[in-house]
């Protein structure tokens, strides 16, 4: 990284820039003949000058090397003969030689454009990935001061400007000020005096401008940083949703950020007024000039000291002077700005001690074996206290260790010292023969798997938060396309389309045989059957052919079901959906619509008003029976809730309708009073129709839903169904003998309605569904459909406890050989804590389907020290026993001390 | 058919409501939820929390108290008695274990229900105060009579 930008532009792309100076300079000659042409065709073919003969030619596109005429003007050699032409042909030639010409000029600039635009891209995205790859090698102390939102913006937003400016950075000022010199020597040439007024006309503009401009540096300056911590704020606002909920703060938070963004106005407003208080000083400048030629070379002229002829010429030329220097002055104005921001930018990414440059790694890891040896470690924190104070002890790698003490002992410290979080402490620390330090970057850590209590994760699903610990790279399995190489990685394989994932790490071969490997971690740390209930409330993502044997096994599945509730006498638990029967457990609009909307998420608001099932309808006559019904319910629940308070808790057991709405049923009654159906409006109709459809009699036991209207309600479903037809695209009906991919599969398999007012239904009919998912093998199609489940932005769709059961599980999927886990299941509960931390260890032992592995853990609890082979014991930073946890019990009082 | 009518007919033969206001019983029916026990299906275990009582719409339970390890059957209960009232009312763990000995059809009553009754009925707290007592004062004389 450079510490200017034009350092960093000229260092990056010198050859680039070379080059397109040398195009620039190659296209003038185009330009000077498109310039001096049109003279040629109206002096010569037009106004017939050479041609006064009628016969005589022109002899055009002579090319020769001659002698300047001080030499002689002999000819040196002849390129070219030309061609002979009359005055016609004179005229097509030369003017299609122009067209020629116009043409060869336009795609020459084009191809500058596009040359200058790409350079200036590229080397933004360079710019980016660069700053990017610093941020990665921060050292992690530094992650203390920055804020994410911060260095977003500044990859972001602050560069940007960086990518319009590098193409012109060097092209602009030589081309302008060529053209400025060539016409100030013009003038200079034509009258010396005028010259030199014109000369320092330029040199004040050239000293007063840049002096001015450095308060505009500063507002620059200003405005950047600004900009740059409304960003961090905002994303700090959002990290603290939570908090700021809780806590009430959000006017606060609003005046603050009102605050800042008055701040950025004001400053803005400063920089406006500046910038362009130095652009009318500017024009005022460069209009000053003509105004002492027309005065002096007037005055001049009138005293007879000077040519008239000259001065007009001096006053042409400088007409090609101000719009060089007005671009000139466009592009330092464009320069400032680029260039504060880029220093501000490096300013923050300059930092010491950053982790060295990332080389490509051996896709290889060691084997680790051997033992810890941790002597006379001490760390200190900022203050300057003692965090550990001359820690010493030794393990083998295979050793399950448990690290206990008060929450200050030390054993985050141990841990993150071990797991190189941490790199500043004193003391000697070998780990398989070989120091701690000496380990090269990215070798221990595939080793070593860390898992501590505080959970993140990116938005994915949970099988890729799975296998985000084993991403290490290089790619094993190349994608088939490589994307141009954009960004110069310095070596590193960036093929990201390609499957980063080191399946040998966690024992497996493939995307595959993986699945069994979640499976072992996922049900180490009781996770397993949380994703086999997220895979029954998700659906199949098919891959389209060949999935239909599968969906016949979960209508198998779903009669399974049925058949074993039948013969347990449970049948009434499920009410299921029989084409020919109304539902009563669902409501009036899912009987009618008796099939499931594709797009998941949809609900069947607004359904009263589909033009197509009104028209069935009240071709049944169904529509005005519906709509009474729905004038009854209104009536009685309004009765019912006369009169209670708006905040009372009771309108939150109001299913049919929600609280808000109960006004304008009020209003709404008061007004059609006993209207007829037939001759209410459509708006009227739809609401009455809308709250029968809501309608659910075991629920909502009103008794305003007979058998009777249930089979006529089942007859417009039918009529419903032939006028919509088998394949809509919004709607899959049920069909007892099919899938129907837009349902749940729990939903597929239930194929019906749990009676919920039968006491604990759904525990009785969950027992039997697992077991008909078991009867046909489907489990792991479920829970593999659970593994897809997308986990939310930060994995905030999953429960904290859900999250760190998640952390440990992906640590143990890469099959360290020692783990190290800090307070890993704080948010879990004893009795959960002690199974996950028994089932842990047997995999450790080497009991499980996966090879034996050490662990390091520090534990909240000293209740279960037990099953650990070995405790340390650490108080204020000190090791203060070691050893069998039957040993440390009967040492006079010290694990009642910690405990 | 269920539904409400049936449901505020059981509702006015409790005594605690003796005295609540028809309107009132209504609501009070129409936001609770009806729950079906099947003959040997517990309605609530003893020592657990819970925030709701039922009341008896058809059907019959037995009270068992837990004495010595073993349970020991106190008390039967039928249409129109409200169980776990008490524990509900209080924030109490359950007092008993009640078990449907037939087909039991109950009217769910949760705390925030009776609450928002209690407060606009006075006529029904002071209808728990008698209750409560009534009970307190049986309980003593049969621990008296345990005692001698």
């Amino acid at each position: 990284m450079h510490s200017t930008l034009f350092s960093y532009i000229w260092r990056s792309t010198k050859r680039q820039q070379l080059w397109i100076l040398t195009v620039i300079l190659a296209s003038m000659p185009i330009t000077f003949l498109l310039l001096d042409l049109p003279k040629h065709i109206v002096n010569g073919p037009i106004q017939g000058g050479g041609f006064q003969d009628p016969r005589a030619t022109e002899r055009l596109f002579h090319l020769s090397v001659k002698l300047p005429d001080y030499f002689g003007g002999h000819q040196l050699f002849t390129i070219f003969e030309g061609y002979d032409f009359h005055r016609l042909g004179s005229l097509i030639a030369l003017s299609s030689a122009f067209l020629l010409l116009v043409m060869l000029n336009g795609l020459l600039k084009l191809y500058i454009n596009i040359y200058k635009g790409r350079l200036g891209e590229k080397s933004l995205q360079q710019l980016r990935y660069e700053l990017f790859d610093r941020v990665l090698r921060f050292p992690l102390g530094e992650f203390r001061r920055v804020k994410s939102g911060e260095i977003a913006t500044m990859i972001k937003d602050e560069v940007e400007p960086l990518g319009g400016f590098i193409g012109d950075a060097f092209v602009q000022p030589v081309f302008l000020g060529g053209q400025i010199v060539t016409a100030l020597a013009f003038i200079l040439l034509q009258n010396a005096a005028l010259g030199l007024i014109a000369l320092g006309m330029l040199a004040v503009q050239a000293v007063v401008i840049p002096r001015l401009r450095r308060k505009q540096i500063e507002y620059s300056r200003q405005r950047q940083i600004t900009a740059r911590q409304l960003a961090g704020r905002i994303s700090e606002v959002m990290d603290d949703i939570p908090n700021i909920r809780t806590n009430d703060t959000a006017n606060y938070q609003r005046a603050d950020i009102a605050a800042r963004l008055t701040q950025i106005f004001l400053i803005r407003f400063a920089l406006y007024r500046w910038k362009f208080s130095i652009k009318f000083l500017n024009n005022l400048l460069a209009q000053i000039t003509p105004f002492m030629f027309y005065l002096l070379g007037g005055y001049f002229a009138i005293r007879g000291q000077l040519d008239i002829g000259q001065l007009v010429a001096v006053i042409a030329a400088y007409k090609d002077l101000p719009s060089p220097v007005k671009e000139l002055i466009d592009w330092d104005q464009q320069r400032l700005d680029v260039e504060v921001k880029y220093r501000q930018v490096m300013e923050q990414f300059t930092i010491d001690g950053l982790e060295p440059a990332a080389v490509p790694v051996p896709g290889t890891r060691p084997v680790l074996s051997g033992d810890l040896v941790v002597s006379n470690l001490t760390v200190s924190d900022f203050s300057g206290s003692r965090l550990l104070d001359d820690v010493s002890f030794r393990m083998e790698l295979g050793e399950r260790v448990a690290v206990v003490g008060p929450a200050k002992g030390g054993a985050e410290t141990l841990l993150n010292v071990l797991a190189r979080l941490n790199l500043s402490y004193g003391g000697h620390i070998r780990l398989a023969g070989c120091a701690l330090r000496d380990w090269g970057p990215s070798t221990l850590e595939r080793c070593i798997s860390f898992a501590g209590p505080d959970t993140y994760f990116p938005q994915s699903s949970i099988a890729d938060a799975l296998l985000s610990g084993l991403r290490h790279g290089p790619p094993a399995l190349p994608a088939g396309e490589k994307q141009a190489g954009i960004i110069d990685s310095g070596g590193l394989d960036l093929d990201f389309e390609a499957d980063w994932v080191d399946y040998a790490q966690a024992g497996a071969t493939g995307p595959q045989d993986i699945v069994a490997r979640y499976g072992t971690v996922l049900r180490a740390v009781e996770l397993y059957g949380d994703i086999v209930r997220l895979g029954l409330n998700g659906r199949i993502t098919g891959d389209g052919e060949g999935d239909a044997d599968l969906e016949q096994r979960f209508v198998q599945a779903r009669q399974q079901l049925h058949r074993n509730l039948a013969e347990a006498g449970m049948a009434d638990l499920v009410e299921s959906f029989d084409p020919a029967r109304y539902n009563r457990r669902s409501s009036v609009a899912e009987n009618l619509l008796f099939g499931t909307l594709r797009k998941p998420g949809l609900s069947l608001d607004g359904f009263a008003s589909n033009p197509r099932l009104r028209e069935v309808l009240s071709r049944l006559d169904l529509a005005e029976d519906l709509f009474e019904m729905g004038r009854t319910i209104a009536r009685t629940i309004l009765e019912v809730f006369e009169g209670l308070a708006p905040d009372s808790p009771l309108f939150a057991r109001l299913a049919l309708v929600s609280p808000e709405r109960l006004p304008i049923y009020s209003t709404t009654l008061h007004r059609i009073g006993k209207g007829r159906y037939r001759y209410l409006d459509e708006a009227d109709r739809a609401l009455f129709l809308e709250l029968a459809f809501a309608y659910v009699e075991p629920r909502d036991r009103l008794g305003v839903l007979d058998a009777a209207l249930g089979e006529r309600i089942v007859a417009a479903r039918h009529a419903i169904q032939a006028v919509v037809g088998p394949n809509d695209e919004r709607v899959i009906f049920h069909d007892p003998a099919a899938y129907n991919p837009a349902a749940t599969i729990q939903d597929n398999i239930l194929f019906g309605r749990i009676a919920l007012d039968v006491a604990q239904a759904e525990t009785r009919v969950r027992e039997r569904l697992d077991q008909a998912i078991d009867a046909l093998d489907l489990r792991d199609t479920v829970f593999r459909t659970g593994l897809a489940f997308d986990i939310g932005n930060g994995g905030r769709r999953l429960t904290a406890v859900q999250r760190q059961k998640l952390t440990l599980a992906r640590a143990l999927l890469r099959r360290p050989a020692l783990l190290l886990a800090h307070r890993t299941l704080s948010a879990l509960d004893q009795t959960s804590q002690a199974t996950i931390i028994e089932r842990v260890l047997a995999l450790a032992r080497g009991e499980g389907d996966m090879p034996p592995f050490g662990v390091l853990a520090a534990l909240g609890d000293t209740r279960f020290t037990d099953r650990f082979e070995r405790i340390l014991m650490l108080d204020d930073g000190r090791l203060v026993a070691d050893g069998p946890p039957e040993g440390l019990r009967d040492k006079s009082g010290s694990l009642m001390k910690v405990a | 058919m269920n539904n409400l009518k049936e449901d505020l007919e059981v509702l006015r033969r409790v005594p605690i409501f003796d005295s609540v206001d028809p309107a009132s019983l209504r609501l009070l029916a129409f936001t609770s939820q009806r729950m079906m026990f099947e003959p040997g299906q517990v309605l609530m275990h003893q020592g657990a929390e819970s925030d709701e009582g039922y009341v008896i719409i058809s059907g019959s339970a037995d009270v068992l108290v837990e004495a010595g390890g073993l349970p020991v059957k106190i008390a039967e209960v039928g249409r129109h008695d409200f169980v776990g009232d008490i524990a509900m009312l209080c924030n109490r763990p359950r007092a008993a274990t009640v078990v449907a000995t037939s087909p039991l059809d109950a009217l769910v009553i949760a705390r925030d229900q009776f609450m928002e009754l209690a407060e606009h009925t006075p006529h029904m707290a002071i209808e728990i105060m008698r209750v409560l007592a009534d009970r307190l004062s049986r309980a003593i004389q049969e621990l008296a009579r345990a005692r001698s």
